[in-house]
């Protein structure tokens, strides 16, 4: 959970959400190389892509709640710019100072992955010259209740890949990444895969078949095989249908050695903002050589049959995959490559 | 923005002429919003227009709002109802509900993108459509659509629901289908698209009556922040 995020400018207060503020904070943290692809390129050629899946509900959840205790909705929520994606995505592009394409990819929870493939699209076929693409989700009643209700929400950190795992734990963040066609960043976003399972609505294929040839369409986006990839950074939500049925995908597409680990045991599951998250943190696995423990996986489901890392070590990345699969059956394999 | 595209197919769902779920299961069917229906219709319009029976191809859907009132259902079932939510109804609150039902009910496995851009929600879409495209897609099918809104949210956006979609692939050639361009930035005195308390889907209206009657001419879209798209409807390039 993001401790007091601080509330946006006057100028931005009537688009106020919790959304909006923890994506202002992270925006923070990409100003200086945004400032200088807006100079180097001009506004108009700066797009801006943001994955979320729940935009500002949490505002929403807020507002109602305040209706029934007064009768009516209180008299500063804006149900057009604090709700809806259009609104947040106003604000976001006001402060970031791109004037390019700008919108929202919202597929569930490779929401912000999807929009990385999004942008990697609009600098590809030069409709842009940079694309600031990130993602954000912030804590929400309905979606709390939600998994609830699908019985897959665990009340302590999610244990992906662990025999003892009992479900997802749901947190909330941002992450921003400026692409670029020309700079000197600290790794190349150099394809996204992807693919629909064309399954169920809410539960992985059983055998991973969607999530593989997200996989195979991300290693022939970039003209490489299986054998170059260094690392993967899963999805590993800590829900025993997931690690299955990713660890197949895993295994069939790029062998059983590959070094695996997921993030979430750290973060939580972030929702729409977990794919562009997932997507930094492999950038810094490979920029750094280090791979990051799979937290939480102690005692190992051996029996899903990945080469799973579960303490931190050092290593030569040059190439590592990021995975991301969501509802409606939706993956994403995003390659990242040392530059 | 990057080059012609041609349009094989067109779909549309207003008013209420009724809805065609057959590209459904039954029991995808079932329960289902408003907002599904009616881009479920557009999108089945649209396949029959141009023959297709097998989805194979990436589908881009475009909502502003998405299934707003299955987010109103559930936010209420909690501030007023048990406090238990309805995981049928929470399966299906996603924004790409629709691209997930049609993958499943076909079996394709190509990739499905859903995105939103407030009032530029229909320009975005059929960027992002182009793109993939552009990106080796052989066929888009592109389903624009958005419900009515829930009043306890806004009064004022008082509108019903539109859905369009249109099948398209890259122009190459000669071809008997018109042609489409999207163009950015436009400067223009006319009318920037529809009230901005309109449903955001209303140029999909323009768009789909002018193909199938083979109107040439520029559909104006809004832009997010007062910017303005111009979408350019050109004659077939020749006969096939």
């Amino acid at each position: 959970m993001v401790v007091d995020p601080p509330a946006p400018p006057a100028s931005l207060r009537e688009h106020d959400s919790r959304a909006l503020r923890i994506a202002l904070m992270a925006m923070e943290e990409v100003r200086i190389p945004l400032d200088r692809a807006i100079t180097k390129n001009g506004c108009e050629r700066v797009g801006l892509v943001l994955g979320t899946s729940t935009g500002g509900l949490d505002r929403t959840e807020v507002a109602l709640e305040a209706r029934d205790a007064s009768g009516a909705m209180p008299h500063d929520y804006s149900f057009l710019s604090q709700h809806s994606f259009g609104g947040l995505l106003s604000a976001l592009g006001r402060v970031a100072g791109t004037r390019g394409p700008a919108y929202v990819v919202s597929t569930a929870c490779t929401s912000s992955s999807k929009a990385l493939a999004a942008a990697l699209r609009l600098i590809n076929a030069e409709v842009c010259d940079a694309v600031l693409v990130g993602g954000a989700d912030a804590l929400c009643h309905t979606t709390l209740h939600g998994f609830h209700s699908l019985g897959v929400l665990s009340s302590q950190a999610c244990r992906p890949f662990s025999t003892e795992r009992n479900g997802i734990h749901i947190g909330e963040g941002a992450a921003w990444l400026l692409l670029e066609r020309e700079g000197d960043g600290p790794a190349r976003v150099s394809s996204v895969g992807e693919s629909s399972d064309a399954h169920s609505m809410s539960a992985p294929d059983p055998e991973g078949r969607g999530a593989r040839l997200a996989i195979e369409s991300a290693l022939a986006g970039a003209g490489i095989d299986a054998s170059s990839v260094d690392f993967v950074n899963a999805h590993g939500t800590g829900t025993v249908k997931n690690d299955q049925a990713e660890a197949a995908a895993i295994a069939e597409s790029l062998g059983v050695d590959v070094p695996v680990a997921s993030t979430k045991g750290m973060t939580g599951h972030l929702l729409g903002a977990a794919g562009a998250t997932e997507a930094a943190l492999t950038v810094a696995a490979v920029e750094r050589g280090v791979i990051p423990p799979s937290a939480g996986a102690e005692p190992f489901d051996s029996s899903l049959g990945i080469h799973l890392v579960r303490t931190a070590r050092r290593a030569t990345l040059r190439r590592a995959l990021s995975l991301s699969m969501a509802f409606g059956g939706n993956n994403t394999a995003v390659l990242v490559e040392a530059p | 923005m990057t080059g012609e595209f041609i349009v094989d197919g067109v779909g549309l769902a207003e008013g209420p002429g009724g809805t065609d779920l057959t590209l459904l299961s039954a029991r995808q069917r079932r329960g289902l919003s408003e907002c599904a229906s009616f881009m479920v219709t557009a999108a089945a319009a649209a396949l029959e227009d141009a023959e297709i029976l097998v989805i194979d191809f990436p589908i881009v859907s475009g909502s502003s709002l998405g299934e707003i009132q299955t987010a109103e259902a559930l936010c209420e079932m909690r501030v007023r109802g048990d406090g238990r939510t309805s995981p049928a109804r929470f399966r299906n609150s996603v924004h790409n509900t629709v691209t997930g039902l049609i993958s499943i009910a076909s079996g394709s496995r190509a990739p499905c993108t859903s995105v939103a851009a407030g009032r530029a929600t229909v320009a975005v879409a059929i960027l992002e459509a182009q793109l993939q495209l552009k990106h080796g897609a052989p066929r888009v099918l592109l389903v624009v659509g958005d419900e009515s809104v829930p009043q306890v949210f806004d009064s004022a956006l008082c509108y019903p629901p539109v859905a369009g979609a249109l099948l398209l692939a890259l122009a190459a050639g000669q071809s008997d289908q018109p042609t489409l361009e999207l163009i950015r930035p436009v400067e223009t005195d006319v009318q920037t698209g529809p009230p901005s308390n309109a449903n955001p889907c209303t140029p999909m209206i323009d768009i789909v009556s002018s193909l199938r009657h083979r109107r040439t001419g520029a559909v104006v879209l809004p832009g997010l922040d007062g910017d303005t798209w111009k979408l350019q409807i050109g004659a077939p390039r020749g006969n096939a």
